[in-house]
C-alpha cells in the first residue's frame, strides 16, 4: 500500500511541475499587470503540438523543442499587442474576458492547424526508467524537474540579483510611482506575456513526451496552472512552484486511492478551500485593498 | 533672460468627474526653492501630479526647461532629469534600501561605479538610513522612509525635484533632519518645487511661496511674508 502511495506521489511530482510551470506564468502576468491571463494554458498547448508536429516530420527533438518554445513566445507578445494592450483602458473584468476569448480562439487555432489527433513527441532522453526509493519514474521526468529547476531559478536570479529584475518588482510594488523614475510599465508587461508563453511552451514541450500532444490539452493544464497559482498565491513565484506540487500530488493521490474520477475535480475542491480559508493562497501577500 | 525651469500656464485638471486645478500658472526659476502652500484639498497633490504627468491637464501648458511636456507620461519626463517625492512616500516596500535608491536612477542609465558613487552620496546625506541598506524598505519607520523616497528621488540626478508635503506625520527632530538636508540641496543649486502646509517649514528653505485654495493660485508671498504668516495664521482657514 505505501509502495503504492509513494508511487502516486512521484507521478504527482512529474503533473505537479508542469503546473508549476504554468502557474509560474500566471504568476508573472499577474504581478506585472494585475491580469489574470487564462489563456495561458494555451502556450502549453502551442509548445507541445509544435514540438511533437516537427518532430514528426523529422526535425530533432531538442531543435523541434527549441523552435516550439519560440512559436508560444511569440504568440504571447502576439495576445499582448494585439489583444491586452488595445483594451488596457478597459476594467479587470473585461480584460479577463479577453484572455477568456483568447483561451478558446487559440484552442480553435489549435484544431485548425493540427486538427483532433494526438501528436506524440520522443522523449529527449531513452534509457531504463528511473527507479526512486521503489517509486518508478520515466526518464522523462528528469527532464521535466531539471526544467523546473532551471526556470524556478533563473525567475529567481533575474528578480533577485538583476538591474531590471528589481525594477521589475518595483513596478509591481507601485506602479505609478515607478514610472516617474522612468521604469517602462507598458515593456514589462510586454515581457511578461512573452516570458509566461515561454515558460508556458516549454511546459508544453517537456510534458509532450509523456502526456502526448492534443490540440485541448491547454485547458486541463491552464485551470490546473490556475488552481496551483492561487493555492501558492497569485502574487508568489515560490508559491506557483508549492501551488503546482502540492496539487500535483495531491491529485495524483486523489486518483489512486478514490478513483481517477476525483483527479481532477479534486483540484477545484482545493481551489474552493482556498479562497474561503487563504484567499491569499499558501505563500501570498494578504492585501487590503481601500 | 534664462528659461525658467519651470512653466504652468493656465492648467485645468479633471480628477473623475471633479475639476480639481482651475487656470493654474506658476514658474521655477533654475536654482529657486518655491513653495506652494494651502490646505488641505486645495489642489496642491493634483498639480504635483499634472506637473509629473500622474494626472494629465485637461487644458493649459507645462514646459519645463522651455520644453512642452503637457500630457507626457510619466516615464518620458524622467528622462527630463525630473524627480518627485511623492505624498506618505511612496517607496517600494518590498524592496531594499539600496534598491529602493537604485531604482531612482533607472532612467539615467549609469554605470555601477557612478551608481555607487551616488549612492554614497545620498548615505551621506542621510547617514541614519547607512544602517539599513539592506534593510526592507517597508519595515523602516515613517521619518526614515521619507529618507529613502528623497534619496531615491535624489539617484535621478534632478534638476527639477518635486516634494510633495515631505512633513506630514514625521515627528519634529526628523522633519528638523530632512528639512535641512533640503537646504543643502537648495545650496547645491538643485531647483526645488515643494508642496507644504507647514508655512514655518517652508519658509525656511523657500524663497518664496504660491498660496493655493480650491483648486486656484489665490496668492505669492516672499519667504518672510511666509514666516510672519506662520506665525498668525493656522493654515487649516488660511486662504
Amino acid at each position: 500500500m505505501i509502495a503504492q502511495l509513494w508511487q502516486y506521489v512521484l507521478a504527482g511530482v512529474v503533473v505537479g511541475a508542469i503546473y508549476a510551470l504554468i502557474a509560474a506564468g500566471f504568476v508573472l502576468i499577474y504581478q506585472v499587470t494585475g491580469l489574470i491571463n487564462f489563456a495561458q494554458g494555451e502556450f502549453a498547448m502551442i509548445g507541445a503540438m509544435t514540438a511533437s508536429a516537427l518532430a514528426t516530420s523529422g526535425m530533432p527533438v531538442f531543435e523541434a523543442a527549441a523552435i516550439a518554445v519560440l512559436v508560444a513566445s511569440v504568440t504571447g507578445a502576439l495576445c499582448y499587442l494585439l489583444a491586452i494592450r488595445p483594451a488596457r483602458a478597459a476594467t479587470g473584468v473585461t480584460l479577463i474576458f479577453i484572455t477568456l476569448g483568447l483561451d478558446v480562439a487559440l484552442r480553435g487555432l489549435g484544431l485548425f492547424v493540427w486538427g483532433t489527433n494526438p501528436l506524440s513527441l520522443p522523449a529527449f532522453t531513452g534509457g531504463a526508467a528511473i527507479t526512486v526509493f521503489g517509486g518508478v519514474l520515466p526518464p522523462q521526468a528528469m527532464w521535466v524537474l531539471l526544467t523546473d529547476l532551471l526556470v524556478f531559478a533563473a525567475l529567481y536570479l533575474f528578480f533577485r540579483h538583476t538591474y531590471a529584475g528589481t525594477a521589475v518588482r518595483a513596478a509591481v510594488a507601485n506602479p505609478p510611482i515607478a514610472s516617474t523614475f522612468g521604469i517602462p510599465l507598458r515593456t514589462f508587461a510586454f515581457w511578461s506575456f512573452v516570458a509566461a508563453a515561454a515558460i508556458g511552451g516549454l511546459g508544453g514541450v517537456v510534458v509532450a513526451p509523456i502526456t502526448s500532444a492534443t490540440y485541448d490539452m491547454g485547458l486541463t493544464l491552464g485551470l490546473a496552472g490556475f488552481v496551483a497559482a492561487v493555492l501558492g498565491g497569485l502574487d508568489s513565484l515560490p508559491g506557483a512552484l508549492v501551488g503546482g506540487f502540492v496539487l500535483g500530488i495531491v491529485e495524483k493521490l486523489a486518483g489512486g486511492v478514490l478513483s481517477t474520477g476525483w483527479e481532477q475535480g479534486v483540484g477545484f475542491l482545493i481551489l474552493v478551500l482556498v479562497l474561503v480559508l487563504r484567499p491569499q493562497g499558501l505563500l501570498g501577500r494578504a492585501v487590503r485593498r481601500a | 533672460m534664462t528659461t525658467p525651469m519651470l512653466e504652468v500656464e493656465g492648467i485645468s485638471t479633471i480628477r473623475g468627474r471633479v475639476q480639481v486645478l482651475w487656470d493654474v500658472s506658476l514658474t521655477v526659476q533654475r536654482g529657486e526653492t518655491v513653495a506652494i502652500v494651502g490646505p488641505n484639498g486645495a489642489g496642491k497633490t493634483t498639480l504635483v501630479g499634472s506637473i509629473t504627468g500622474l494626472v494629465p491637464p485637461k487644458s493649459g501648458r507645462i514646459r519645463i526647461n522651455g520644453a512642452d511636456v503637457t500630457g507626457s507620461p510619466p516615464e518620458k519626463l524622467a528622462s527630463r532629469r525630473v524627480a518627485l517625492v511623492p505624498e506618505r512616500r511612496g517607496i517600494f516596500a518590498p524592496l531594499t534600501v539600496r534598491e529602493n535608491l537604485l531604482m531612482g536612477a533607472y532612467a539615467r542609465r549609469a554605470r555601477r561605479a557612478e551608481l555607487d558613487a551616488d549612492l554614497d552620496d545620498v548615505f551621506g546625506l542621510f547617514p541614519a538610513l547607512v544602517r539599513y541598506r539592506d534593510a526592507i524598505a517597508g519595515s523602516l519607520s515613517g521619518g526614515e522612509q521619507q529618507m529613502v523616497a528623497i534619496g531615491r528621488a535624489l539617484m535621478a540626478k534632478p534638476e527639477l525635484l518635486l516634494l510633495d508635503e515631505p512633513s506630514l506625520g514625521l515627528a519634529p527632530k526628523v522633519r528638523a533632519e530632512i528639512f535641512g538636508a533640503l537646504a543643502r540641496l537648495a545650496e547645491r543649486g538643485v531647483t526645488i518645487l515643494l508642496v507644504e502646509q507647514n508655512l514655518r517649514l517652508a519658509a525656511r528653505i523657500c524663497g518664496r511661496a504660491y498660496l493655493m485654495q480650491n483648486g486656484r493660485i489665490v496668492g505669492t508671498e516672499t519667504s518672510d511674508e511666509l514666516a510672519r504668516s506662520a506665525r498668525t495664521v493656522y493654515l487649516g482657514s488660511h486662504g
